[in-house]
């Protein structure tokens, strides 16, 4: 677009150019001219020949011009990113016991309030638990123990938490039917179930701890399996342990007294004392006086102990009937030779002896087995764990000797409800499962 | 001179050549001096100034990028009139026209009472209306070449150069 006017100044103002051009205007006389430019040629040697410090320097010079009023606000900038990032860094790398923990944690907790979707908060949460586990190894090789022991309930807190979390996150992600949320989730929950891991490991860390101060070793180790579930008490260095195992295989219930006491397997070997249905099985060092490799053969092999000490039941039976039997042999020839009467009453007293015996033998064994039964029932009602599943929810019950929790998971996941419980109370997931009450309603 | 053959001393300028650089001067150095001295009320003024511009282009020769629409003479005089309002600024002065020195040439269709309207009209004209119409009736600029050396817009000065004009015509008239 183009207006008129702009027409006329191109149009008729030729008029005044000549006007302009025929004006009297001030023109540089001569001498002027050639003292300026004298003097400007100096300045032009000096100052344009590219070897000239100053012709150099002339665009830092320029540079340092054009930016000198913003330098305060440059500098502000500065100051506040280096000061934020700075303090961020300081922050992240801070320990409980730090200035910084406060910041690190209040950090964490607006990235979590900025994380919108589930699978992101259980995921930092998985973070923030990875990092209180990670800053509490550092405090406890750094030798800050009191650091370290703010350290591990801070990593408790943070585990529990990122259990209860993920439980919340999978039932919504399962209503939803998200497969790649699942997926991501079940690593994130993987990396959980490590974290637990290593959890237990530290507690059996601590107890090994006490090793080289007591020195005492492994003074009892009783295992009583039935049904498959075995139940063990083992004392060493003074400290006894009950715990519960989901199997009745030797090789594996030994394996855990060793990672648990950290006793050598032999040791354990040598002092364990198996009883399963009734049958015991002695330490090896008895054994061994007889024939320490059959023995241990037996040790190896449960169902090959049960059944060798079987047999040697039986062939006491056998000798037992072979002596009656002589006995009987004997009477009838005293009968014979005309003593019957006293033989008859001796048989007779001996018979009320055998039935007396028995009946004695009967009544002991029954009271091993209620003796046995109130053990479970006691090791029942020491760790107790009740789960009622109902509508997609899980009521959970715990009580661990005095203590009692009850808490609820929106979940149906067992895994999930194993690590949310292992989480509070610090039991493994055998010992849960050994005694657990799961119950499900519909 | 072309203004290719003015960007080639420019080069050689550039490159520490004295003799290019006296070139140019004999080129501009009028010119800046005229534009300069038809605002100031001193010839020495005037020619303190014409120096400082020449001293300025010396040492921003090394900077000099040649610009779309713009000649060498669009950044020369850019520089001339940034001295020209540092010198207002320091002595708060404006400089009738009556006080500008005698020319030491005589234009050759010199009329002194038509003169004498027309640097009392310009005399009336803000400096930025004056510097458009001196950029465009003295040097031959181009709203766009003037646009540069005002640091605005061709169409802004296309309205200025309009006003400016509008006026002088009254007044000239009268």
């Amino acid at each position: 677009m183009q207006f008129p006017f702009l027409y006329n100044i191109r149009e008729n103002n030729d008029d005044l150019r000549t006007r302009f051009q025929a004006m009297q205007t001030p023109h540089l006389s001569v001498e002027h001219k050639k003292r300026m430019l004298g003097e400007l040629q100096k300045t032009f040697k000096n100052v344009t020949t590219k070897d000239d410090a100053r012709y150099r320097m002339r665009q830092p010079f320029y540079f340092f011009r054009q930016t000198k009023p913003m330098i305060p606000i440059l500098a502000a900038i500065v100051i506040l990113l280096g000061g934020t990032f700075g303090t961020a860094a300081a922050a992240d790398a801070a320990k409980p016991g730090d200035v910084f923990f406060g910041v690190d944690r209040a950090a964490e907790q607006t990235s979590l309030a900025f994380a919108f979707s589930g699978e992101k908060k259980a995921r930092i949460r998985t973070n923030i638990a990875e990092e209180r586990e990670r800053e509490r190894v550092e405090l406890q090789q750094e030798g800050r123990t009191e650091d370290a022991a703010q350290a591990e309930e801070h990593a408790d807190v943070a585990l529990v938490q990122a259990i209860e979390t993920i439980s919340d996150v999978r039932v919504k992600i399962e209503e939803k039917g998200n497969d790649d949320a699942l997926q991501a989730l079940t690593e994130v929950e993987n990396r959980l179930e490590a974290l637990r891991q290593m959890r237990d490991d530290r507690d059996g860390d601590a107890d090994d701890s006490g090793d080289d101060m007591t020195a005492k070793g492994l003074t009892e180790a009783e295992v009583h399996i039935e049904n498959g579930v075995a139940e063990v008490q083992v004392e060493y260095n003074d400290e006894k342990q009950t715990f519960v195992l989901v199997t009745s295989d030797r090789d594996a219930i030994i394996a855990e007294i060793v990672a648990r006491t950290g006793a050598t397997e032999e040791a354990v070997r040598a002092a364990v004392r198996i009883e399963e249905n009734g049958v015991v099985d002695e330490p090896i060092d008895d054994v061994s006086d007889d024939d320490s490799a059959d023995s241990s053969e037996d040790i190896n092999d449960d169902s090959h102990a049960t059944n060798s000490s079987n047999g040697e039941q039986e062939q006491e039976q056998e000798q037992e009937q072979e002596q009656e039997q002589e006995q009987e042999q004997e009477q009838e020839q005293e009968h014979v030779n005309g003593n019957t009467n006293q033989n008859q009453e001796q048989e007779q007293e001996q018979e009320q002896d055998r039935e007396e015996e028995h009946a004695n033998t009967n009544t002991s064994d029954d009271e091993e087995q209620s003796d046995d039964e109130q053990n479970q029932e006691q090791v029942r009602n020491e760790i107790r764990v009740e789960v009622n599943q109902e509508d997609g929810k899980a009521e959970i019950h715990t009580r661990i000797g005095s203590a009692e929790m009850e808490w609820e998971l929106k979940t149906t996941n067992q895994n999930t409800i194993l690590l949310s419980i292992s989480g509070k109370t610090g039991l493994s997931g055998a010992q849960i499962q050994a005694v657990w009450q799961y119950s499900v309603e519909d | 001179m072309t203004e290719a053959e003015i960007q080639e001393f420019v080069q050689q300028a550039r490159d520490g050549d004295a003799e290019a650089f006296g070139v140019l001067f004999e080129e501009f150095s009028d010119r800046v001096y005229r534009f300069l001295a038809m605002r100031v009320s001193e010839k020495e003024t005037a020619e303190d100034i014409t120096q400082t511009v020449f001293v300025e282009m010396i040492q921003s020769l090394g900077r000099y990028k040649k610009q779309r629409n713009a000649k060498f003479s669009t950044w020369l005089f850019q520089i001339a009139r940034f001295r020209l309002i540092d010198h207002y600024r320091s002595k708060k002065a404006h400089i009738p026209l009556e006080d500008v020195p005698e020319p030491v040439q005589e234009p050759a269709h010199a009329d002194p009472v038509q003169d004498r309207a027309l640097r009392d009209a310009l005399n009336t004209l803000p400096e930025q209306q004056r510097t458009v119409l001196h950029l465009h009736f003295f040097e031959d600029m181009s709203p766009q070449e003037i646009a540069v050396v005002l640091k605005t817009t061709a169409i802004n000065v296309r309205v200025i150069q309009h006003r400016a004009i509008k006026v002088l015509r009254t007044l000239i008239t009268i």
